[in-house]
């Protein structure tokens, strides 16, 4: 009988561990693995040095640990022409199948990590992002001294978590013939304080969504519905997701700025992205049609915070935080150029942006032979 | 294959002695197999029988066939996917290349296959794309402390891989308008593929045949670039206006295109490709007969509708009063609310009606059917504008139409 309860308590001990490990694994736990991505969506850093992965053709969100990554000894610059021409060679492609999805640097080593496919040959429209031409399945890596490399994602330490109601795979795009919706499930990301910030599509009526989830992953993620006026269409919008986003702080209240296709410019407040809600963003610009603005970095100089908006079809736009806190909200028609005043700085032919300190980011541009070049760039 | 035949005699000559168990590279030559329509480069050798002997090769996905080269497996053992990424490359292009890129070989990694080393290309070969195999052999007998020549030379194959051909086709899914009766100044037909079509030159494979089989030359505007629409599935052939239109030079001249109480064909000719190379499934023939000119305007104060039933989504059915043209219809009417908010939904159309399928419930309250007056019937007329009344185009407001749920 003792022997019994024995082998029953040890028997109930198993189950309990399987429980709690099944649990942990289903949310927020560590493991160490292969993660199971289908499309590298887009890619973030915490400060830390956690590397983000929002995979909309999953719907998750994985979370890969390079918080060991050591720091680089010094300030570092990206000057490197034809990185594509290398990247086409590792990849046994030529340089213009190689598409690079989105670009994040790592906030220790500054090394600069890219979501890659080789699909380019299909990319022949300005409209088409690269998540509507190809899945990105490859994480490349390059430093700032110009050496490539892929980034192996076997028996790494990371942990994922899932999109709640994500556009489905069969909703298809209004104007993109044949082209998924699912592609924007995640459109850009961000992390600030223990919160990674999700923009994109959910099957919602309203289906531009902004998602907030803790870090470490929990199993409360909060889901806003948003709305915008579109000064340049004169009307109030739903269905476009945001395309770039960063969170700045006006008048002390943190706010995130977000961009759009046909690029009007909008703050939200992070206060009110509660779950389940349906809030309206205030339209500060009409930054101009026909263009997807592609980054948005906020960068510090002489005590000023800066924003630069990288842009498919414009200019690259630098906005000051200090014009934004008195802007009136557009609410009726109001043509490209309205609202907050902008510099247009040099900047044609982009494709990334992304933040490498807290003054600089790194650009990739097509130089005038076709090829890529990483840049370094500071705000005027 | 000369050169590795002399090093092998020198490597004699100067009596030095090999470990039994370690074989060397001694001879290679290169092939290239093609059997059942695929290539296959190879790299094989020669081996007297008592040497064991193992095969280098490269593989492919995606069915695509590899180069071989042969070496010995026990020698080599030894060896990591470090080492192999070392001696055993493959580059892009048909040469080594010189420089930086020489730092950066195809990315991939390398298994053995029962005697056989492989090496497999981290994503799949590009078809028509030439790569260069490279075994650096000098060094590679370097690290298994083998003796070596001088003039040990890299033996090397360039290659390409094939892909399977394709016996699939293109198929013309759909003609709009989808009837077998045009009017004599029809305006569009609008071709549907199931894949993006090749755009160069696309009018020499359309032909419209008399009742005697006869081409029509000229019939189509021959609009260049063809107006394909962005996904380049979806042609518009349009009736050369200047023999729709009434009193111009050239169709006074040439006539009209169609002509009532007629029959015509509309012929694909199946040598016309898709993007991908496929011809079209066959020689499709699309006939129709022509009715009398159609000269009257689209009027949509004598169009009629169905109300839907509120709290529901099922579609709005709007019955038009004559054919209008579809595509134009699908994208020129769309319903707003009271405030004057599009509602989100699906139109569809066909030739006498369109539907709207809201995205959310129908409530009670007044809505907007807003028509934009470039819509057109078939033979190119607008709501209060001929296609041939000579008037120029002015800018005109919208149409709507209004109605309540209640």
């Amino acid at each position: 009988m003792k022997k019994h309860a024995y082998f029953l308590s040890i028997a109930a001990a198993i189950c309990l561990a399987t429980v709690l490990i099944s649990s942990q694994q289903k949310s927020a736990a560590f493991i160490t693995g292969t993660p199971e991505i289908q499309a590298m969506s887009s890619l973030t850093f915490s400060p830390e040095g956690m590397l983000f992965i929002g995979d909309s053709r999953s719907s998750r969100i994985f979370a890969i640990d390079m918080t060991k990554e050591e720091k680089a000894a010094e300030e570092v610059k990206f000057n490197l022409p034809a990185v594509d021409q290398k990247i086409a060679a590792l990849l046994g492609c030529k340089p213009l199948d190689v598409i690079i999805h989105d670009l994040a640097i790592h906030p220790h080593s500054r090394d600069a990590y890219l979501a890659i496919s080789s699909a380019g040959a299909n990319w022949n429209w300005e409209y088409h992002l690269p998540n509507d031409v190809a899945d990105a399945t490859l994480l490349m890596k390059i430093t700032p001294a110009g050496e490539i490399s892929e980034v192996s994602l076997e028996k790494v330490r990371y942990s994922q978590t899932g999109i709640q109601n994500p556009v489905p795979e069969e909703a298809t795009h209004r104007w993109k013939e044949g082209k998924s919706l699912r592609v924007d499930v995640v459109s850009d990301m961000f992390y600030d304080a223990g919160k990674l910030y999700v923009a994109g599509l959910s099957n919602e009526e309203f289906a531009s969504t902004m998602r907030v989830f803790d870090f470490p992953f929990t199993e409360n993620a909060r889901s806003t519905k948003l709305e915008i006026f579109h000064g340049a269409h004169g009307k109030w919008e739903t269905q476009s997701p945001v395309r770039s986003f960063v969170p700045i702080e006006v008048a002390g209240e943190k706010q995130l700025l977000a961009a759009y296709l046909c690029t009007p410019l909008v703050t939200i407040p992070m206060e009110k992205l509660q779950d389940g809600a349906h809030i309206k963003g205030k339209t500060i610009a009409e930054l101009g049609f026909g263009n997807y603005p592609l980054d948005m970095v906020a960068l510090e100089k002489e005590g000023k915070t800066k924003v630069l908006i990288a842009n498919s079809n414009r200019n690259m736009m630098q906005v000051n935080l200090d014009d934004i806190a008195g802007t009136e909200e557009i609410i009726e028609y109001a043509p490209m150029g309205s609202g907050v005043k902008y510099q247009t700085l040099p900047g044609g032919s982009l494709f990334q942006m992304a933040k490498l300190d807290e003054g600089h980011a790194v650009i990739m541009r097509r130089s005038p032979n076709g090829s890529l070049k990483m840049e370094t760039i500071d705000p005027r | 294959m000369k050169h590795i035949r002399q090093k092998r005699d020198r490597l004699r000559d100067t009596g030095q002695k090999f470990p039994e168990t370690i074989a060397f590279l001694f001879s290679f030559f290169s092939r290239i197999f093609a059997f059942c329509g695929l290539v296959s480069a190879l790299l094989a050798c020669e081996s007297p029988e008592h040497q064991p002997e193992l095969s280098l090769f490269i593989a492919g996905e995606n069915s695509y066939p590899m180069p071989k080269i042969q070496v010995d497996r026990k020698a080599f053992r030894s060896l990591n996917q470090e080492d192999w990424k070392r001696y055993f490359r493959v580059y892009v292009g048909d040469s080594l290349p010189q420089g930086e890129l020489a730092a950066y070989p195809v990315l991939g990694t390398y298994s053995w296959r029962k005697d056989a080393l492989a090496f497999h290309p981290r994503l799949p070969w590009q078809p028509e794309q030439t790569y260069f195999a490279y075994v650096d052999q000098h060094a590679l007998l370097r690290h298994l402390d083998m003796p070596i020549g001088n003039d040990t030379p890299g033996l090397s194959q360039s290659f390409q891989f094939h892909p399977p051909r394709d016996s699939s086709h293109v198929a013309l899914s759909a003609i709009t308008p989808a009837t077998d009766s045009l009017p004599a100044n029809a305006l569009r037909i609008y071709l549907h593929f199931d894949a993006p079509m090749k755009q160069d030159t696309v009018y020499r494979y359309v032909k419209l045949l008399d009742e005697k089989g006869q081409n029509i030359p000229q019939a189509f505007v021959e609009a260049q670039p063809p107006l394909f629409d962005p996904s380049g599935k979806r042609l518009t052939l349009i009736f050369h206006p200047g023999r729709v239109k009434q009193g111009i030079a050239f169709g006074d001249r040439v006539g009209a295109v169609l002509a009532a109480g007629k029959s015509y064909r509309l012929q694909l000719d199946s040598s016309w490709q898709d993007q991908r190379g496929r011809p079209l499934a066959k020689v499709y023939q699309h006939d129709f007969e022509v009715v009398p000119a159609d000269r009257k305007s689209p009027d949509p104060a004598a169009w009629s509708f169905q109300l839907p039933q509120i709290g529901s989504k099922e579609p709005m059915k709007l019955f038009f009063d004559e054919k209008l043209d579809p595509i134009l219809a699908r994208r020129m009417i769309h319903w707003e609310s009271a405030e004057g908010m599009r509602l989100s939904g699906e139109v569809k159309a066909g030739l006498l009606f369109c539907s709207f399928a809201p995205d959310s419930a129908w409530k009670a309250g007044d809505y907007w059917i807003v028509i934009d007056p470039r819509l057109e019937d078939l033979a190119g007329n607008r709501p209060g504008r001929l296609f041939d009344s000579g008037e120029a185009a002015v800018e005109e407001g919208e149409i709507v139409i209004s109605f309540r749920l209640k």
